[in-house]
């Protein structure tokens, strides 16, 4: 029985509709809603966040009623969690808390900025998921008239955030992290440093062989300048020690992330789409490393305690996926997993923020080199052997790359990952460009998906 | 020669594609580069001859598409296309690319693989503030250039070496500079389009023979190309590709491109490289510290030199060329418009003649609307 239910007994894992959570939250009791607070140990009533999708649709998230959720009080935490992120940056604005974004490093700098007390690190880049959660076109539009239209990655929608004002505070504190980012991303940062005036650059090199030492060295000095800013900016001093700390938790954090993708990966305990938010949150935690932590420790012995008594979310012996590039629109994964077939590998641009830190190493090095993991900063043979070895280690048998018309290194890369992979693991690949945000996933994408995935299924008959 | 008799120019580049062909049976190395953050000084020092690769058109974009996606940028996917069909990027010895966009630093690991030629990646710090460690580091890889060259020519650009070919691509610049701010002159006969040809030629020709070509071309009596009721304009955005003149001409038919921001133009010859540094520290400085292409951060910088050539060279209105999908000058054009508050022509293209037509008229729309603010 899973600890972190407080009592509270999980139905039989399954994927739910909207509705169908509605009436499950009938039945989860008062007071284990009551326990539930971001900004721990904070209990403030206004920090409760254990509400269920309905919630979050009436606040504008109109794509949750197409989704499909597991239906696990875990998850709920998730969801909710997740979906809460908004208010909880404006909340921590005023309770005194120092709002701090960081921009196109996606991982590494959160850790330094999550070492100061009193400073809340987020990733204006995860912005790009609004307007598809939204269904509206509102972020895109705001972006193109500043600048940004169409063909562009829907990172976009960030700087439409930062120009509306209502997504989340104007920042303390702006990082730009430039140089491995891509240049759409590195487009939106120079348009809001612009806007902002309260942007720092920070130079994040590529990844070059045999040039780790030098390159560390470049990054601990751009970090210092980071540091320096948030000194000057908290009045803290930073020590070795309150670094340290710092990379521990990310650790933590990581570890339960890794610990996680085995489980649901292998054993199909978790859905594919709450795997996604448990991966992008190694990013900035959203917005609370303390809560966001229990909440990966309480999906974490949910999927153990489902693996322990053989209950499945899903089907383990459905089509096995590897995907490359996270589905911006969410309801890709939901497709599949309404299809017969299950995410057992994943490539979504963050290796950066999945692999371990060195604890062995002073604080700083420590980030740097967690930077020089990043998916993006290599080369494509690079990034494809990543996918590779994961694909790899769960018997992949397909592989869906959903890439972004006009996005700079999907153009660049897509075709190139897809031959690799098709040579190296002599596996079908589908490529296809996510569209516009959209309340239903248009008809040849559909389509697309379907063939491939009767492909896959043909593929294992032959096999047998 | 007259300076605006592009005739003579394609000439002239035919003979040196024969010289080079010819240096290269005798065991030159020939070093391919695209980008004007490639300090072509340790490639003449290492015994090489660099020839700039800004080639590009249609065709060999559609042939880079067999490798690459549609949406990738025009210029990288043509680059591609040209190494399986022009004879002088057939004939590389090596190729050298800066990671200035996310398509051309990821161009290199295509043409290693594909084309088979030994590539160098240059990495260049995309911030632009010049905070000593990343200044440090670009020499550092200046050094790694260094060694990548002496390993492919067997001659190590030495210290003398390297100080002669600073001096030799200063004067260079210089003389290509003079030649620069001519175009603002009434009178002066020399187009933009001319301009952009020698810049091509410059980057093609031995330093002295392309000395000798200035000195031929730069006081001969000519028929005046700029109008003084010619609209003034200047052009900003992507690479103008060598062999792309048409939207150029298209332009000049009307107006006078009296400023420009390209980095196959003016961009080009700006500044000096110190001679009094050790020679390595001085190419880095100077290199890092070129006029920042739009893709630096911050690129204030590039605003700033627009708005001072905007006010030297009595600008009254911008073409602003973006090749699709070219992401750090596209994302600009909006800010640049609202910078210096005057009256902008933006264009996409992607190297095909489909709309050749349609741009004549918007250009032609764009020259009157002008004519009509200065009335």
């Amino acid at each position: 029985m899973n600890e972190l239910n407080f009592g509270y007994q999980d139905p039989a894992p399954d994927r739910i509709t909207f509705e169908e959570w509605d009436d499950l939250f009938q039945k989860i009791p008062d007071q284990l809603i009551e326990k539930f607070h971001y900004f721990p140990p904070n209990t403030e009533a206004w920090s409760k966040y254990l509400f269920p999708p309905q919630v979050f649709a009436i606040y504008g998230a109109r794509h949750l009623r197409r989704l499909k959720f597991d239906n696990s009080l875990a998850a709920l935490r998730l969801w909710g969690f997740v979906n809460n992120e908004s208010e909880r940056l404006f909340r921590a604005r005023q309770s005194g808390r120092k709002v701090i974004a960081v921009m196109g490093d996606l991982g590494p700098l959160a850790v330094l900025v999550n070492a100061f007390p009193g400073c809340v690190p987020f990733y204006p880049d995860c912005w790009w998921w609004t307007p598809f959660a939204m269904e509206s076109d509102v972020l895109l539009d705001t972006a193109a008239r500043l600048g940004i239209g169409e063909a562009t990655c829907y990172s976009r929608a960030a700087l439409g955030a930062f120009a509306k004002h209502s997504y989340f505070p104007d920042p303390d504190l702006i990082f730009a992290a430039t140089g491995a980012s891509c240049d759409d991303y590195s487009g939106v940062e120079s348009l809001v440093a612009r806007m902002t005036g309260n942007c720092l650059w920070i130079e994040t090199p590529l990844r070059l062989p045999d040039d780790t030492e030098a390159l560390v060295n470049l990054l601990v000095s751009e970090y210092r300048r980071a540091v320096s800013a948030l000194e000057d900016l908290t009045r803290i001093r930073l020590t070795e020690s309150m670094l340290a700390k710092s990379v521990q938790r990310a650790n933590e954090v990581r570890r339960l992330t890794a610990r996680l993708r085995r489980l649901a990966y292998q054993d199909a305990v978790l859905p594919a789409l709450e795997m996604m938010l448990v991966e992008f949150g190694c990013l900035h935690y959203y917005s609370d490393i303390s809560e966001w932590t229990e909440i990966l420790r309480h999906l974490t012995a949910t999927a153990e305690y489902r693996r322990q008594t053989s209950q499945p979310v899903n089907n383990p012996d459905a089509l096995r996926l590897a995907w490359l590039t996270p589905p911006a629109d969410p309801l890709l994964l939901t497709l599949i997993e309404d299809r017969g077939a299950r995410v057992v590998a994943t490539e979504y641009v963050i290796n950066q923020a999945l692999t371990l830190l060195d604890e062995s190493v002073p604080g700083l090095t420590a980030i740097a080199l967690s930077h020089l993991n990043g998916s993006l900063n290599g080369t494509t043979a690079e990034r494809a052997a990543l996918l590779i070895s994961a694909a790899q280690a769960h018997q992949a048998e397909g592989l869906v790359i959903s890439g972004i018309l006009g996005g700079s290194h999907c153009a660049m890369e897509s075709r190139l990952i897809a031959e690799i992979v098709k040579k190296k693991l002599t596996m079908p690949v589908l490529e296809f460009d996510v569209a516009p945000p959209h309340p239903e996933i248009d008809r040849s994408t559909r389509t697309r998906i379907d063939a491939f995935l009767e492909l896959l299924r043909s593929r294992r008959c032959r096999k047998f | 020669m007259g300076i605006n008799e592009p005739e003579s120019l394609t000439v002239l580049r035919q003979h040196r594609l024969n010289e080079l062909q010819e240096l290269k049976s005798r065991g030159t190395r020939l070093i391919g580069y695209f980008c004007l953050y490639v300090p072509v000084e340790i490639v003449r020092a290492a015994g090489a001859v660099p020839v700039r690769l800004a080639r590009a058109d249609y065709p060999s974009s559609v042939a880079g598409e067999q490798l690459l996606r549609v949406d990738a940028c025009p210029f990288c996917k043509s680059s591609l296309g040209l190494f399986n069909s022009d004879p002088l990027y057939q004939q590389l010895d090596g190729v050298i690319f800066v990671n200035t966009c996310d398509m051309m630093r990821r161009l290199p690991e295509l043409v290693a693989t594909r084309v088979r030629i030994p590539v160098f990646q240059l990495y260049l710090p995309r911030t632009s503030e010049p905070v000593p460690s990343r200044i440090a580091e670009f020499t550092r890889q200046l050094n790694r250039l260094t060694e990548f060259l002496s390993h492919l020519t067997g001659t190590t650009p030495d210290r003398e070496r390297l100080l002669a070919a600073i001096s030799t691509e200063n004067q260079l610049r210089s003389k290509l500079r003079a030649l620069e701010m001519l175009r603002a002159v009434p009178g002066s006969g020399l187009k933009t389009s001319r301009f952009f040809d020698l810049i091509a030629l410059a980057t093609l020709l031995a330093p002295e023979q392309t000395l000798t070509l200035i000195s031929e071309i730069i006081n001969p009596p000519t028929p005046p190309a700029v109008d003084e009721c010619q609209p003034r304009l200047l052009l900003a955005g992507s690479i103008v590709a060598e062999s792309d003149r048409d939207l150029l001409n298209l332009i000049e038919e009307r107006a006078a491109i009296v400023a420009d921001v390209i980095c196959t133009g003016a961009r080009l010859v700006e500044g000096e490289v110190a001679t009094t540094a050790e020679p390595l520290t001085a190419l880095a400085r100077y290199y890092f510290g070129r006029i920042p292409c739009a893709c630096r951060r911050p690129n204030d910088r590039l605003y700033q030199h627009i708005q001072q050539l905007i006010e030297q060279r009595r600008v009254q209105g911008i073409v602003y060329q973006t090749l699709l999908y070219c992401d750090p000058w596209r994302f600009e054009a909006r800010d640049l418009r609202r910078w210096t508050g005057l009256p902008m022509l933006e264009i996409d293209h992607d190297y095909s003649r489909q709309n050749y037509e349609q741009l004549r008229t918007r250009i032609e729309a764009f020259v009157e609307m002008l004519c009509s603010l200065k009335r």
